[in-house]
C-alpha cells in the first residue's frame, strides 16, 4: 500500500526533529556555560600572574636556594588525566586517552595515575588499570577546594622524595575557536622559565622577608603549583563546554540535513502515490467510458 | 603633596576580591600584627588566618577574612595572595553552615594542620555572624 511508506518517513522525520530539538538545547546550554567558564579563567588570572611574578623575584633574590618543588630526583611520575563526566563532546576525552597511551609508551619510569572525570574512570576500569586517586564531578564546575585536596597530598609526597614529576594531560582553552590538548609539567617547577626575566629591572628586589626567604619561596611555589593546576581545571572545563557546543552544533546541522533529505523522499513517495492513483482513476474512467460506449453500440 | 594612599590588591586563586586605592591595611603576619601604609619598604611575608582591616582614603574602614597566604609590598603597591579570602560583609550564615558541614564530613581524611586551620577559618567567620 503506497501510504505506508509515506507514514514511515513522516515518523522518522518527527523523530529526527525531536532529536534536533534536544541537540539544539544542549548547544545553547553549552554556549551559556562557556561564557561563565571563560569569566572564571579571567578571574583566576590575577592571582597566578602575581604569584609567578613574586616567585620569580624571590628566586632571583636567592639563586642559591633549591626548593623541593624544583628538584627531580625521585623516579615516579604522577600523571593527572583530566576528562569530562559526560560524553557528547566530540574528541575531547579520546584526545586525553590517546595522549595518556602515548606517555605510557614513552616513559620508562614508574607511573601513578590520578583520574579526573567518569570517562577516564570507565576507560581505566575497562582495561583493569588501577588509578591512585579518582575524582569525579570536577570539570563541570571546578572548585578551588578540589584543586587543593588533589594537589596537597601529591606535594607532600614530592617533599618526602617519593614523587619526582607531576604531569597534567588536559584540554587547554585558548579561545572559543581554539582548544588544544596539552601536557603540562606542574612539578618540577620550571625555574628557568620563571627566572628568565632576571634582566628586568624590577627583578632586583631587596626584600625583607618574614619568617625567612626560604620559607616564603616554598610557600609561594606550593601556591603557584595549586594555582596553575586550578587554572588548568578551569580551562579544561571551558574547553569541555566548547567541545560540547561544537559537537551539538554539528549534530543539529546533520539533523537539519537529514530532515531535508527525508522530506524530499517523503514528497517523492507521496507524489508517486498520487500519480498512481490518478493513473488508476483515469484508467478506470476510460474503462468505464469504453464499456458504456460498447453497451450503447449494442443497443443500436 | 606626597601621595598617602597605595594600591591594594587582595586575590585568591579564584578571583580578585579587592583592587583599589586605600590608606592602610592591617593584618596578622607570622610574627604578629603588621600595618601597611603608603610607600612601604619592599617586603614579603606569610599571612596568618586573620581578619584584616582596610581603611579607605575618606577614613571609612572595612574588614576582609584572609585564610592565610602571602603578602608582598613594594612600589607603593601591596598584594595579598590569599589561600582564600572573603569580604567580612559577604560572610553568610547559609554558606558557612555548608562549609562547616563539609569540614565535618571530611574531618577524618584531613591531616591535623589542615583540620586546625580550617577550624580556625570557620570560627573566625562564625564570630562575624554571632
Amino acid at each position: 500500500m503506497p501510504g505506508g511508506k509515506e507514514r514511515a518517513l513522516r515518523g522518522r522525520i518527527r523523530s529526527v526533529n525531536s532529536t534536533k530539538k534536544i541537540t539544539k538545547a544542549m548547544e545553547l546550554i553549552a554556549a551559556s556555560r562557556i561564557v561563565k567558564a571563560v569569566g572564571r579563567i579571567g578571574g583566576a588570572r590575577t592571582y597566578f600572574r602575581e604569584m609567578s611574578e613574586l616567585t620569580r623575584e624571590l628566586l632571583v633574590t636567592l639563586p642559591s636556594y633549591r626548593p623541593a618543588l624544583t628538584r627531580t630526583e625521585a623516579a615516579t611520575t604522577v600523571l593527572i588525566l583530566v576528562t569530562s563526566d559526560r560524553g557528547l563532546c566530540g574528541g575531547y576525552n579520546s584526545a586525553v586517552i590517546r595522549a595518556y597511551e602515548e606517555q605510557v609508551r614513552r616513559l620508562d619510569s614508574p607511573i601513578e595515575l590520578v583520574g579526573i572525570g567518569r570517562r577516564i574512570e570507565n576507560y581505566l576500569h575497562f582495561r583493569g588499570i588501577e588509578s591512585k586517586v579518582q575524582l569525579n564531578g570536577v570539570t563541570h564546575l571546578p572548585t578551588l577546594d578540589q584543586a587543593y585536596s588533589l594537589m596537597r597530598p601529591i606535594m607532600e609526597r614530592v617533599d618526602a622524595g617519593e614523587v619526582g614529576r607531576v604531569v597534567v594531560i588536559s584540554n587547554r582553552f585558548y579561545s572559543l575557536g581554539l582548544q588544544r590538548l596539552e601536557e603540562t609539567t606542574l612539578i618540577p617547577v620550571d625555574t628557568s622559565a620563571v627566572v628568565d626575566g632576571a634582566d628586568d629591572p624590577v627583578a632586583h628586589f631587596d626584600f625583607e622577608a618574614e619568617p625567612s626567604l626560604e620559607t616564603v619561596i616554598d610557600t609561594a611555589l606550593g601556591q603557584l603549583v595549586v594555582a596553575e593546576f586550578f587554572g588548568l581545571l578551569l580551562e579544561a572545563s571551558a574547553a569541555e563546554h566548547a567541545a560540547r557546543q561544537r559537537a551539538m552544533k554539528n549534530a543539529t546541522d546533520n539533523a537539519t540535513e537529514l530532515v531535508r533529505n527525508l522530506t524530499r523522499a517523503m514528497n517523492r513517495v507521496r507524489q508517486d502515490a498520487i500519480t498512481t492513483e490518478i493513473t488508476e482513476i483515469v484508467g478506470g474512467a476510460e474503462a468505464l467510458a469504453q464499456g458504456e460506449h460498447a453497451m450503447s453500440g449494442d443497443e443500436r | 603633596m606626597a601621595q598617602d594612599t597605595f594600591n591594594l590588591v587582595v586575590a585568591n586563586p579564584e578571583l580578585v576580591i579587592l583592587d583599589e586605592e586605600v590608606e592602610s591595611l592591617t593584618l596578622r603576619s607570622a610574627f604578629g600584627d603588621a600595618a601597611f601604609l603608603a610607600h612601604h619598604a619592599p617586603f614579603v611575608g606569610e599571612v596568618d588566618i586573620c581578619l584584616a582591616t582596610v581603611v579607605r582614603p575618606q577614613g571609612e574602614s572595612f574588614q576582609i577574612v584572609i585564610d592565610g597566604g602571602l603578602v608582598r609590598a613594594g612600589g607603593n603597591r601591596v598584594v595579598v595572595l590569599a589561600n582564600d579570602a572573603q569580604l567580612a560583609s559577604d560572610v553568610e550564615q547559609e554558606s558557612l553552615r555548608r562549609r562547616r558541614q563539609r569540614y565535618e564530613e571530611r574531618l577524618e581524611e584531613l591531616d591535623d594542620a589542615l583540620a586546625e586551620s580550617e577550624l580556625r577559618s570557620l570560627e573566625l567567620r562564625g564570630s562575624l555572624i554571632d
